[in-house]
């Protein structure tokens, strides 16, 4: 069975929908800026969502806001919009952020005086994504929030086409969103992985990642429901692998083990070789880490000419959106027929076999790859397909 | 839906850890929880029950949460006598959860209040994070299939052994490790005194389908190792999941769990969706009401299902609507439902069976 995405919504410093995206990538332009959504003494350029202003739910609860923003925007895209209250839906959304408590004021003041006023708490219970976007619409499905670390909303898609697949629903709404905040600001900053300049994944001088916020939602049919409303399909997503490496809490395995085996499920699933992948849209942090082993493992398995990118540098990591973020940036490559520059990428790594596109590259192939690596040995890869510009492009 | 096979248990909460424990907790019934020092009650596990040098080996410096939720994996595990040679490529990991770390993350936003935004403690922030214990089950069994963390304050269990069964019937994996996990912390037993009605006695009464019901909170996890490999059932199966608004139970089930754990508003649904006078029981007053406790009901069906005792309920508070055991009971049991509800109006429903 064929997974359709008939709509997207995106959100995200890069832009707030799919042509400022587009006109950014194109543009080559980074938008980003120290914190402004709360003071800190860490000086470190982030990649906010400039002046959003919709507030779907209690103002503390910037995730789930950002979240329902994409939402719209993309049921909006799938003609879905007012089609769907009371219907068997499935609702699978990443984040890492929106799933915990961790209110500074509230605990601030818990800390000092042992107790706080109980808003930030309400609000947070509101907040899981998944419950929420249910209530939000009036559907009624599986419904699953996944707290993969930076692999969330990648597992999240797997997890919706998987719902699918097993007939559990005929549409599935999937993705993530993660706000800024002070808990992974402080955190990263902890681990020495956080750049005190602009990101450049895969590049020699790289020296870090820049955190960012943002939202991803992909609205997913079965051919059934394709047909049945008409729907367009924007791409099909065709296979999905999520692996552990098993080997450590923070670090990847220097081998890629997970990811060789993600890939490979993905590349399987889909029945498709190595070769027939047009291009990558790699996690690519910008960490020493990460994109060692990620460029280490994208030549063994494609070899050193294949296509490849990291689009980190217009949005910064966006935690449990990125996957999410990362599966919509590919599928508007495929459509348009071109992936940008990877941003800050300037010297090759002597210690990495290949290396990222250095402009606005042309594509001509069908097939993506999406890549998300996690803390905790997470490994998830989507493969996603252009459909074919015939009949219903099942 | 196929029967999903439970084919390993492994257990702990306040009542000690392993199978043996949590049974003769059923039998032995309740037992006052225990105050904090200021005062507020909880069913909080025991750290020796969370001290094991053989499973914790490779994972020695996971926090608290990481240990409990590694510990009831492992046993899950030992109970099948599974080896990481048949974990490695086959086995998936699901961890699901209401709280998670979040006393971790207190303590990693403590560091930010007290020493100052540079100076936190890494290891604590790695902890903080969500998926830090299913990794750190993944690092001690040696894990390289799927391994998801999934947070719902409602019917994540539920959820989560839904996808357990997807992944095997995809053929992505040939067993799952299922479970749930969640922890007690001061600052969350704050947050529930202000927001729940605490029962002071220590006595919840789940049964009573109350409109305010009382809560002690309790800690804990258990895991289930399930396969659709019949050769490999150890105690019986999952046989139907459904969970949703209009969704309903069954009327051939020879008992009703109710997961009335006293955290999610009124329980007088459980009259509507539990047939009157219907053999029910209910057991949060043993280890606690936790967001995620179907896991533990599953747990305690699954091992009336193999023994065929009913075990009986702690009651403090006549006019239940159903049928109550306050002895156990041994009795035929073929088929067990366990209920729960949340505030939303939603339901869920998991039917498990002795045999096939």
């Amino acid at each position: 069975m064929k997974i359709a995405v008939t709509g997207l919504g995106l959100m995200s410093a890069a832009g707030q929908n799919e042509t400022v995206t587009l006109d950014n990538f194109n543009a080559g332009q980074r938008h980003a800026g120290p914190v402004s959504l709360f003071p800190s003494e860490i000086q470190a350029p982030v990649f906010e969502v400039k002046n959003f202003a919709r507030n779907y739910f209690p103002a503390r609860l910037r995730t789930l806001n950002l979240c329902l923003a994409a939402l719209e925007e993309a049921l909006q895209n799938a003609g879905l919009e007012k089609a769907l209250r009371g219907k068997r839906i499935g609702v699978a959304m990443g984040t890492t952020i929106g799933s915990i408590l961790n209110d500074f004021e509230f605990y601030r003041k818990y800390h000092e005086k042992g107790s706080a006023p109980m808003d930030a708490v309400n609000a947070y219970l509101q907040g899981n994504l998944a419950s929420a976007i249910h209530a939000f619409l009036g559907t009624d499905g599986p419904s699953m929030t996944v707290v993969n670390a930076c692999a969330s909303s990648t597992d999240a898609i797997g997890i919706a086409m998987s719902w699918m697949k097993s007939g559990l629903c005929d549409i599935a709404l999937a993705g993530g969103a993660d706000e800024m905040s002070r808990i992974p600001l402080c955190g990263f900053n902890s681990l020495g992985i956080l750049s005190r300049t602009l990101s450049a994944p895969f590049d020699r001088d790289r020296n870090g990642l820049n955190l960012g916020e943002g939202a991803a939602v992909l609205v997913l049919e079965n051919e059934d429901s394709v047909q049945k409303r008409g729907a367009t399909t924007r791409a099909l997503i065709r296979g999905y692998g999520t692996c552990n490496d098993a080997y450590h809490l923070t670090s990847p395995d220097p081998q890629g083990a997970g990811l060789i085996n993600a890939i490979t499920r993905a590349l399987g699933e889909a029945e498709l070789p190595p070769p027939e992948i047009t291009f990558i849209n790699a996690h690519g942090t910008g960490t020493q880490d990460n994109d060692a082993v990620e460029g280490l493992v994208l030549s063994r398995l494609f070899g050193p000419k294949i296509k490849f990118l990291s689009t980190k540098g217009y949005t910064g990591h966006t935690l449990g959106a990125a996957g999410g973020l990362e599966a919509c940036f590919s599928i508007l490559a495929l459509e348009n027929g071109w992936i940008p520059a990877s941003a800050g990428f300037q010297n090759q790594d002597a210690g990495i076999p290949l290396a990222p596109v250095r402009e606005r590259t042309t594509i001509q192939g069908r097939f993506a790859l999406s890549t998300s690596l996690g803390f905790g040995g997470c490994n998830a890869a989507l493969l996603i397909e252009r459909p074919k510009k015939t009949g219903l492009g099942l | 839906m196929k029967p999903l096979f439970i084919a390993g248990i492994g257990i702990v909460c306040a009542r000690g850890r392993g199978l043996d424990q949590f049974e003769k907790a059923l039998q032995e019934g309740w037992v006052a929880p225990t105050p904090s020092k200021e005062g507020r009650l909880a069913y909080r596990i025991a750290d020796a029950d969370l001290m094991d040098r053989h499973a914790l080996k490779d994972v020695r410096r996971a926090d608290r949460f990481g240990r409990l939720t590694v510990l009831a994996a492992h046993d899950a595990l030992s109970d099948n006598g599974v080896g990481p040679e048949t974990v490695r490529p086959a086995t998936g990991i699901i961890v699901a959860t209401a709280f998670g770390s979040h006393a971790t993350t207190f303590k990693f936003l403590d560091g930010v209040i007290d020493y100052g935004e540079g100076n936190v403690s890494p290891t604590t922030f790695a902890h903080s994070i969500h998926n830090s214990a299913a990794s750190y089950i993944a690092g001690a069994i040696g894990c390289q299939g799927p391994t998801v963390t999934v947070t719902s304050f409602s019917f994540s269990f539920q959820q989560a052994l839904l996808l357990a069964y997807v992944w095997l019937q995809e053929g992505r994996v040939q067993q799952v490790l299922v479970g749930v996990s969640e922890e007690c912390s001061t600052p969350m037993e704050y947050i529930c005194a202000q927001k729940l009605s605490m029962a002071a006695d220590g006595k919840m009464n789940p049964l009573s389908c109350l409109d305010q019901p009382k809560v002690v909170l309790g800690e804990g996890s258990v895991f289930f190792l399930v396969t659709l490999d019949e050769g490999q059932k150890k105690y019986g199966a999952f046989s139907e999941i459904r969970i949703g608004k209009e969704v309903q139970g069954w009327a051939d089930v020879d008992l009703s769990i109710l997961s009335a754990h006293g955290m999610g508003g009124s329980e007088k649904i459980y009259e509507s969706v539990v047939k009157k006078e219907a053999p029910a029981a209910a057991y949060s007053g043993i280890y606690g009401g936790m967001l995620t406790s179907g896991a533990f009901e599953c747990a305690a069906a699954a091992l009336m299902l193999k023994h065929q005792v009913r075990y009986a309920s702690p009651v403090f508070q006549a006019g239940s609507p159903f049928k109550v055991d306050e002895k156990a009971v041994r009795a035929p049991l073929q088929a067990i439902q366990c209920v729960a509800h949340h505030c939303d109006g939603k339901r869920a429903f998991i039917k498990m069976v002795s045999s096939c």
